[in-house]
């Protein structure tokens, strides 16, 4: 009868070794999910960011704004966020148009309606208008204009876009340094916990690691083993926080760049990933390059 | 065979040198049975690791069957020691989530691809080393003498033409120590060369050659 031939893989060998100490696997499955969240979310929150502020001030077009009184902080809204409550629709056009005389304001290219009726982003308004949206000539300094309108317009609140803008992106600073360091603090966590981790698993496992040494692991064979032991964990709790992450983008925005979302949790991922292993990677390296037969005498 | 020519190894630290074993060479021939003893520290355990292509010597060459070991790259080098050698230390380092009939067969592991290892032969092994009921169990249900038998099967499954063991009767009580001691003799018999660095001077009994070393150097050989 011919010999029953079986072999056991490297697969067996990591299963073997993930299952010897469940808890650390958990621990360094959940470092990694954490890691994800604040990376995959401070990356996907800044860059919606970024892309809101861009969009809306190029889809303006607006240096100034002009509204009527009291609705100052609903403009406000509406140059930052891109969407504004109602204003009803007060402004004739045309009237406000014709006090705009170059004697008394010049340096204006633009003068459009703008209605906010049902608010939101709003649409182009008829002769009466909720807002009225300004261009300038490129010369033309804002806040000069502004003076002039102020004077030509008693009855219109002036809001200059780039003013209002910018202390919106005062406040967004802030709020980007601390989702950076949100992220930074949960990668550098992922980054330390894994190390340790993977550390504590090749002194524990010094004897065996030499044992597997002696019977025909090679020094590549080692390493991977020890890298596999902090990566796999890492890439289950970086899919896990991934898919979390997106699916609270998705259910809070609605979001309709679900290939954009998943490029970014990809993104995410591999980099938690990457930077477990390169941790990693100096226990592993200690785990190939000892000397088997002292290891065994732990 | 096995060839040692003109092998030296040396150990350094920051303030001092250990020449572990002095420029030495030695031919061992198939199915000898040699013992190494010495003191601690005499460089048992580095002549061993040398043989068994463990440690690179400072100078000279380790032969195994004819290849120089260090003339391998670490994976050719790794395969021979899968295909030719089989190491028991003195403590059995079983994986403790794999069964004992999984530890017996974890050589396999390192086999090339499509290669496997007889599972008749592991359960024969287990068989002959008293532990054919506990295949299915786990290494802490074990004893520690039923552990460094099932640590000897490992070594065994894959028909090792060289046997090497670091003090493998160390910390074992005299009933377990005659049972491995015997085993030795039973596999040499059958044409294994078997060498073994050991306090344990009852050995040389069985031994076709004793190797007593001290301070890196072999003072005698019988």
């Amino acid at each position: 009868m011919p010999p029953e031939l079986v072999r056991l893989t490297a697969w067996d060998l990591l299963w073997a070794e993930l299952r010897r100490s469940p808890r650390r696997s958990l621990a360094g499955l959940a470092v990694a999910l954490v890691a994800t969240i604040a990376v995959f979310g401070t990356t996907w929150t800044l860059a919606g960011m970024k892309a809101v502020l861009a969009s809306d001030m190029q889809r303006m077009g607006a240096d100034i704004v002009l509204a009527p009184r009291g609705y100052q902080d609903a403009v406000g809204r509406l140059l930052t966020a891109g969407t504004a409550p109602a204003i009803p629709t007060t402004i004739p056009v045309a009237e406000w148009r014709s006090h705009l005389t170059p004697e008394w304001v010049y340096g204006i290219v633009g003068f459009q309606g703008w209605s906010l009726e049902r608010g939101g982003a709003g649409k182009l308004s008829g002769p009466s208008a909720s807002i009225v949206l300004v261009r300038l000539d490129q010369y033309a300094s804002p806040m000069i204009t502004r003076q002039m309108l102020v004077t030509a317009l008693p009855d219109a609140e002036v809001v200059v876009a780039e003013q209002s803008t910018r202390q919106v992106t005062r406040h967004l600073q802030l709020l980007v340094r601390l989702l950076g360091t949100g992220a930074g603090v949960g990668l550098l966590g992922a980054v330390l916990m894994s190390g340790l981790l993977a550390s504590i698993t090749v002194a524990e496992r010094r004897a065996e690691l030499g044992m597997l040494r002696t019977m025909g692991a090679t020094q590549w064979f080692l390493m991977s083993l020890v890298l596999a032991e902090s990566g796999v964990p890492a890439l289950a709790g970086g899919v896990v926080g991934a898919l979390a992450t997106a699916a609270a983008f998705v259910f809070r925005d609605g979001t309709g760049q679900l290939r954009r979302l998943t490029l970014y949790g990809i993104g995410s991922v591999v980099g938690v990933c990457a930077a477990v292993v390169v941790t990693a990677l100096l226990p592993a390296l200690r785990a190939a390059w000892m000397d088997p037969l002292e290891a065994t005498r732990r | 065979m096995i060839t040692l020519d003109h092998v030296k190894k040396t150990y350094r630290s920051q303030n001092q040198t250990v020449e572990a074993v002095q420029e030495y060479s030695e031919e061992i021939q198939p199915g000898e049975f040699v013992i190494i003893t010495g003191r601690s520290g005499a460089g048992k355990s580095t002549l061993l690791s040398l043989i068994g292509g463990l440690i690179r010597p400072d100078t000279g060459r380790v032969l195994v069957e004819g290849h120089d070991l260090w003339a391998l790259s670490d994976e050719e080098r790794s395969r021979l020691r899968c295909r030719t050698m089989g190491f028991v230390f003195q403590f059995a380092s079983l994986i403790p989530t794999l069964t004992v009939l999984e530890n017996v067969l974890l050589p396999t592991a390192f086999l090339p691809e499509g290669e496997g290892g007889d599972l008749n032969r592991a359960l024969e092994l287990l068989s002959r080393v008293g532990l054919a009921e506990q295949a299915d169990r786990l290494p802490w249900q074990l004893s520690g003498g039923q552990q460094k038998r099932v640590a000897v099967a490992r070594a065994l499954l894959l028909r090792p033409a060289v046997l090497l063991a670091d003090e493998p009767t160390a910390d074992l009580d005299e009933q377990t120590e005659a049972e491995i001691t015997a085993l030795f003799g039973e596999v040499n018999r059958a044409g294994t060369t078997v060498v073994i660095a050991t306090h344990n001077t009852d050995l040389s009994v069985r031994a076709t050659r004793h190797l007593v070393l001290s301070g890196g150097l072999v003072t005698h050989a019988s």
